[in-house]
Formats: structure tokens, sequence, C-alpha cells
């Protein structure tokens, strides 16, 4: 479970930016245990990635050209609206287990993408247990 | 050619029979199955501003969806955690919205549901699962099980809100580049039914009709491929000062 939940931890490291900005964002419960953290984003992310967009049907064209600008802009906007309502699960199962959402500063944000994937994982269970939030605190 | 009937009828076999969708009230309820009457309030149109010939309310397109649920395992039946507990064959896991009300008031429609005695939850409603919690209740064959009344609206988060129709328009014609506007989960609000709402049809036996006993606390996973939420709402939970276990 641990080395389970470390590797969700290092792979969502930071993934999830802020609706409003391109910063990125860190779940902070202060002086959370390792083992309930581990055990809240499991189940958050395994809801997450329940998430599913229907296929964006493109109307057929015999113009190559048009067929694959049609395909392109639609598998963009399932991927950004995939994005969108994954962000969203997280946000609403992590509030519901306590957790705020800390837009981190460039400092942190730095650090991190510095890191190994085990590194980084112990690095964002150290920043989400903190007894302050390392960044501006981003609403419910 | 002689093969095709046949992989039909193997095929119809195989999936899970679909609920019959009831317009009315049957003449006699069938012992070995058990009844839902549930009635939904319409929501407000919001971006009807009062504009002459605009509606008061939104169409009914999306609804409830309910599942059959295994309290001891802890998900619904077949999937997940309960995937080694999957409904008899043959029968319905499960019962989507299906917009056939037998009876319709001002801002609200009634509906009457026959599916298969159980221990059933509310998975969620339109694309929103209530996998972070939901209410299961018992439905019992032959009876007709009340829920009372529903109401759903969308559980806007701190710092979020609807989308304007000017917004709305400026995404639109921004295209896949312009910013998405905020989504939110829904919530329900389930109530007993008062004297202003459709009342109850004669045609149901008042013997047979009882009212829904819910048991919140049910978690599951999210097989509805949308949003997740409590069926309360996180959101609307905090705002009012509660506390999300």
């Amino acid at each position: 479970m641990k080395r389970h939940g470390l590797k969700l931890i290092a792979a969502i490291g930071l993934g999830v930016p802020a609706a409003a900005a391109a910063e990125p964002v860190y779940f902070h419960k202060p002086n959370v245990e390792r083992d309930a953290f581990e055990a809240d984003l499991s189940e958050c992310v395994e809801l997450a990635d329940g998430v599913q967009v229907r296929r964006q049907d493109v109307p057929y064209t015999p113009n190559i050209y048009a067929a694959a600008a049609g395909a392109f802009l639609a598998g963009f906007m399932a991927s950004k609206e995939r994005r969108q309502m994954t962000r969203n699960v997280l946000r609403t199962c992590m509030t519901a287990k306590g957790y705020r959402r800390i837009e981190a500063t460039d400092a942190v944000s730095d650090e991190l993408r510095k890191l190994d994937k085990a590194e980084r994982a112990e690095r964002l269970f150290t920043l989400a247990a903190a007894p302050q939030p390392q960044g501006r605190m981003l609403p419910q | 050619m002689r093969w095709i009937p046949i992989a039909a009828a193997a095929l119809a076999a195989a999936s899970p029979a679909a609920a019959a969708t009831l317009k009315q009230v049957p003449a006699a309820l069938d012992p070995a199955k058990a009844y839902v009457l549930v009635e939904y309030r319409l929501l407000k149109n919001p971006y009807g501003g009062g504009m002459p010939g605009s509606r008061k309310t939104m169409p009914l397109k999306a609804g409830l969806v309910f599942a059959r649920y295994d309290p001891a395992l802890g998900d619904i039946r077949g999937m997940g955690k309960a995937s080694a507990n999957p409904v008899e064959r043959g029968q319905q896991a499960g019962e989507g919205f299906r917009s056939k009300p037998i009876a319709s008031g001002p801002g609200s429609r009634l509906f009457l549901l026959e599916v298969e005695p159980d221990l059933w939850v509310v998975q969620g409603f339109g694309n929103t699962s209530f996998s972070l919690g939901s209410y299961t209740f018992e439905l019992a064959p032959g009876t007709v099980t009340d829920l009372g009344v529903v109401e759903a609206e969308p559980d806007w988060a701190e710092g979020q809100k609807r989308p304007s129709m000017g917004r709305l328009l400026g995404s639109a014609m921004a295209g896949p580049f312009g910013k998405s506007p905020d989504i939110a989960p829904m919530r329900a609000t389930f109530r007993p039914r008062t004297a202003g709402d459709i009342p109850v049809p004669a045609g149901i036996p008042a013997g047979k009709l009882r009212p829904v006993a819910f048991t919140p606390g049910a978690k599951f996973g999210n097989y509805l491929g949308g949003l997740v939420n409590r069926i309360e709402g996180v959101n609307a939970l905090l705002k009012a000062g509660g506390t999300t276990p």
C-alpha cells in the first residue's frame, strides 16, 4: 500500500494546475499521517480515473485536410474536457477529506521539478503534512 | 443467415433485462418486482431572466440513477470491490433515468419505476456520481417505496459560479483555445411529499405504499464516468458550516 501510494503521489505530483492560473497546486492538511494521506489520495485518484469523455464526432468531409484539422480539434477539446473533469473530481474528493488546495510557490515548483519520482513523492507528503502551507491557499 | 436470430437470442439472454418503462400505474403490482415513486422538482431556468417567452424551468433531460448495492463489500454489485457479487443473470443491475413521467404538475414530474427487490443506492444524478457518500434504501417485493420529492442543483465550489450567457457565448466563439467555463457536480435533496406536491396516483393501493428509509454513507466507484460528489453536496455542506467526514 505504501509503495503504491508513493507512486500515486509521484504521478499526481503537482499535476493539478489551478483553474485560474498555470501555477501548480498541491493538497495540504496539517499533520496528516502518511497512511491516511496515501489512502485519501489513492481513493480520489481512483475516482478521477473513472472520468470518461464522450467521443467527439467530427462531421464527414471529403477534404482530407479539413478532416485532419477537425479530428485534431476534437481530440484537443476532449483532452481539455477530461483534464477539467479530473481536476474537479480531485478537488471535490480531497476537499471532502479535509484538504486545502495550495498554489505552490515558484521555489517549491522548481525544487520538485528537479527531484526524481521517489524524492518528489516524499517531498509532496512533507508539504501536505506541514503545519503551515507553503504557498497561497486557494478557494476550497 | 439462419444464425442471426440465434445470435440475437443469445445476446438478449446474456444482457441484463431492461426494466419496463411505466407510463401509468399498472392495473396490478407484480409481486416479484419492487416499485419506486419519485417526484422531481424542475430546475429553474438560470438564463431566463424574466424575458418574454423564456421558459421558467429547464426540461428534465437528466435525473437520478439507481444501482444495486452490497453494503458488506462496500460497492455497487458486480463492480469494483463488489465484483464478486454480481446481480443474478438476466436481472437489472441498475436503473438509469428515462424521461417518462406518469404525472406532471407545475414545475414537477412524477415517476414510477419497476425494478428488482434488493438494497439499492442513489448512484448519481445526471453526469455526477455520488461516490463520496450516498443513500441506500431497501425495496421490498410487491410494494411501492415513495422516495418523496427530489430537487437537484449544481454544487458550486468556493470561488466558482454558473457562467453568464455572455461568458458561454464568448467561450463558444473562442473555440478550443478559450478558457473553459467552470463546471460543478450536482447534489440532490430529498424531502417527504407534502400537500402541495403531486398526489400519489389513485391506482397505487394504500396498503402497498411505504415511505423510504434512507441509510446514508454508502461509497462506491465512479462508474458513471463523470464528476463525483456527496449526495448532500461537499461544497454545500462546507458553505453551511458543516464538515464532510
